[in-house]
């Protein structure tokens, strides 16, 4: 295969790498009225509000905003990664529906990209799924599927998108992955378009996936971090979850709270287990059964109408039952939760809070090990006045026939986290299952960033290791 | 995207070469635009009516674009999606006391060949007329709405911000590989149009993609007033 080829390939196959991505945000004029005390009477009318996401041209079908035909799609699974490459939907799709139950159906084959679309056992998978959902706002959910797909570890700290593009462009992977084969099936309510409460019940089998030949666009060349060996073994997983989503953009909040709450029990057997650092599982024994539980509270407000502040807090981890599986476990460090610290970054010798080993060499890829985390972010954005980017607005610049207006927003943020063991208590790496570590042995960072609205550049340096160098990087969405 | 910038030069050196790289390609793949100055407008009522009469939104230049219009007048509708919020201003944060959304949808009818144009209030679709001139068409998509949002009470220290989302079609996966494989990319691979041109069709592509430009925001804002 040629270079030409293979790069065409490559463009063609992350061009269907879709993902819902922040829209530009253009400078405009406005018109501003002087705060002005009046003595004329108030007559306040009382109008109803009509703030919803699921828009009233959706709902009347003047317009679409994505094909709903049923027919042989091709699509991708929104990711790029050096286990899969792109994995590529192919398989007919099926939508209907009867009174007032809207109906989906499809059966999609996946042919993975890696090793440049070899075709063997772990280039291959599958995900068949039917559901059906009533009402559009408020309503519920049934689905049934089966899968076998490559599944993130750790999928709350950095967005799909971003992982997927930091694995393209700069060949890095901020995280890792094991092959989930299994059913599942889900009910949902929906208490509006942006919240509801769910439950899970799967029967799967979990199993390690390899690094593979992956393309990037620069540091091709290099080998990729080791994807971590993981558990394998057959789990049946029940998970119950609330999403609580109150802001009034999702994709530019200015107020509102995000919830996602997840309790997960987990039952099964172990029939390999994936290497760890001493310390990490005192006993072993091949049948499990855990809980587990996350919650990750993000809240936005508003100060005035040019400034926000931010925060946001994660608590997860091992609530009751056997060891966490290495899949359900936790870390913090790296771009998505404290970017002033290397991502998964060995020291020798040191008790390492961020993945959880202690100091000595930990097993390949130095993988997720934490059984508890907690992270706190917390951010200040102003908008800066948009003369100071004149010189970039002068002269829109058109990609496609989209007009392109960058507006500046200057950023400042802190975090802190850290994760841990549960058990008796040892050093700082080990709490009893009701204490809490204390704040001096969090992993803490302070930053500086400018979002473009097009996209964000950030300068992050850790506090709390004062010899680790600064960090700069990119984020397309924002950092939460 | 995570790269140290320090202590090792070359470690610079890299990274700026690669960040050059990169910019690089989103500036070959400028091209001037036509001076279209976008404007939007939240309008204010004179001040002893600001709690009695609600305020306008306006715009001019949403569609001026040349292949907006292009798209316009191959059949992909046009919708303006419009959010006014009213703000108070707290004192320490802003609170947001009313929102109130509605679209705008354009659409040609090639049979007709008129511009239909449909404003979209509480799940009701209110005919703004059809007009033969895509400019006149704009004219009334753009022309002043008095917004139905809750108003503030007399006193109460506030704000409005607008939102304003303008897409021009709808870019889903299976839209985008189905054009490609319609009309770019399979000709390309098969030897019958030069792949360089479809590469660089797709990096553009792929550029807009990343950038999220299938769907151009806008925000507007008025000063602070109290009715």
């Amino acid at each position: 295969m040629t270079p030409t080829v293979r790069i065409v390939r490559a463009l063609c196959t992350l061009l269907v790498c879709g993902a819902p991505i922040p829209a530009l945000a253009q400078s405009v004029d406005t018109v501003h009225a002087d705060p002005v005390r009046t003595d004329t009477g108030w007559a306040d009318t009382v109008r109803a509000d009509t703030a919803q996401s699921d828009t009233a041209a959706d709902r009347l079908g003047l317009w679409a905003r994505t094909s709903r035909a049923s027919g042989l799609v091709i699509s991708s699974g929104k990711t790029y990664n050096r286990v899969e490459g792109l994995p590529v939907y192919i398989g007919p799709v099926f939508h209907d529906s009867i009174g007032a139950a809207d109906l989906n159906a499809s059966v999609m084959g996946i042919i993975r990209s890696a090793n440049t679309f070899h075709w063997d056992d772990q280039n291959l998978g599958h995900r068949i799924r039917a559901d059906m959902r009533v009402g559009r706002g408020r309503g519920y959910a049934l689905g049934v599927s089966s899968y076998d797909v490559m599944t993130p570890v750790e999928t709350w700290q950095l967005p799909d998108p971003d992982a997927a593009l930091a694995a393209f462009f700069w060949h890095r992977d901020f995280r890792d992955y094991f092959n989930r084969h299994g059913a599942k099936a889900t009910a949902r309510f929906n208490m509006s378009a942006r919240s509801s409460v769910s439950a899970d019940w799967s029967d799967e089998r979990w199993a390690s996936a390899s690094t593979r030949t992956v393309f990037s666009i620069f540091g091709n060349g290099k080998a990729w971090r080791a994807n971590p060996m993981m558990d394998a073994g057959r789990f049946h997983v029940g998970t119950l979850r609330a999403n609580i989503d109150t802001r009034n953009d999702d994709i530019n909040p200015a107020t509102g709270w995000l919830i996602l709450a997840e309790y997960e029990r987990g039952t099964g057997t172990i029939t390999d287990f994936g290497p760890t650092s001493p310390l990490i599982r005192p006993g072993i024994s091949p049948n499990v059964t855990y809980g587990r539980g996350l919650i990750d509270l993000r809240r936005y407000n508003r100060l005035s109408p040019t400034t926000w502040i931010n925060a946001r807090l994660v608590l997860g981890g091992w609530l009751h039952g056997d060891d966490l599986p290495l899949e359900r476990r936790f870390s913090v460090g790296g771009v998505g939760t404290v970017p002033g610290l290397d991502f998964r970054k060995y020291e020798p010798g040191a008790v390492d809070v961020s993945q959880c080993s202690d100091g000595t060499q930990p097993p390949a890829g130095n993988p997720a090990q934490c059984e508890r985390v907690a992270l706190a972010q917390l951010e200040y954005r102003n908008e800066l006045h948009s003369s100071l980017f004149d010189f970039l607005n002068a002269r829109p610049i058109r990609l496609r026939g989209v007009g392109l207006t960058v507006r500046p927003t200057a950023i400042a943020f802190v975090d802190a986290g850290r994760g841990w063991l549960v058990g008796q208590p040892l050093g700082t790496l080990r709490y009893s299952s009701n204490s809490f570590p204390r704040f001096g042995t969090f992993r803490t960072d302070v930053g500086l960033g400018l979002d473009l609205g097009i996209i964000g550049v950030y300068v992050a340096k850790a506090v709390s290791s004062p010899k680790e160098p600064a960090n700069v990087f990119l984020r397309v969405h924002r950092r939460f | 995207m995570l790269t140290r910038f320090f202590p090792a030069e070359r470690v610079v050196a890299r990274a700026m070469m690669r960040l050059s790289l990169a910019g690089s390609v989103v500036v070959a793949l400028a091209a001037p635009l036509d001076a279209q100055k976008v404007r939007l407008e939240v309008g204010l009522p004179a001040q002893p009516a600001l709690a009695d009469e609600p305020p306008s939104v306006s715009s001019a230049g949403l569609l001026a674009d040349a292949s907006m219009r292009d798209l316009l007048a191959n059949g992909f509708p046009a919708r303006l999606h419009y959010r006014l919020e009213r703000w108070s201003s707290g004192r320490w944060f802003d609170d947001l006391k009313a929102a109130f959304e509605w679209d705008v949808i354009l659409k040609y009818d090639v049979l007709g060949k008129k511009y239909q144009v449909v404003r979209v209030v509480n799940k009701k679709a209110e005919p703004l007329g059809d007009y033969p001139a895509v400019a006149d068409a704009e004219g009334a998509a753009e022309a002043p709405y008095k917004v139905a949002i809750g108003l503030p009470k007399k006193g109460e220290r506030g704000y409005y911000n607008l939102l304003l989302d303008v897409e021009t079609l709808s870019l889903s996966d299976l839209d985008e590989v189905q054009r490609w494989l319609r009309g770019e990319l399979k000709p390309a691979v098969s030897g019958k149009k030069n792949p360089g041109t479809a590469l660089g069709r797709g990096v553009r592509t792929l550029v807009v993609r990343l950038l999220g430009g299938e769907k151009r925001h806008y925000e507007a804002r008025t000063g602070k007033f109290r009715p």
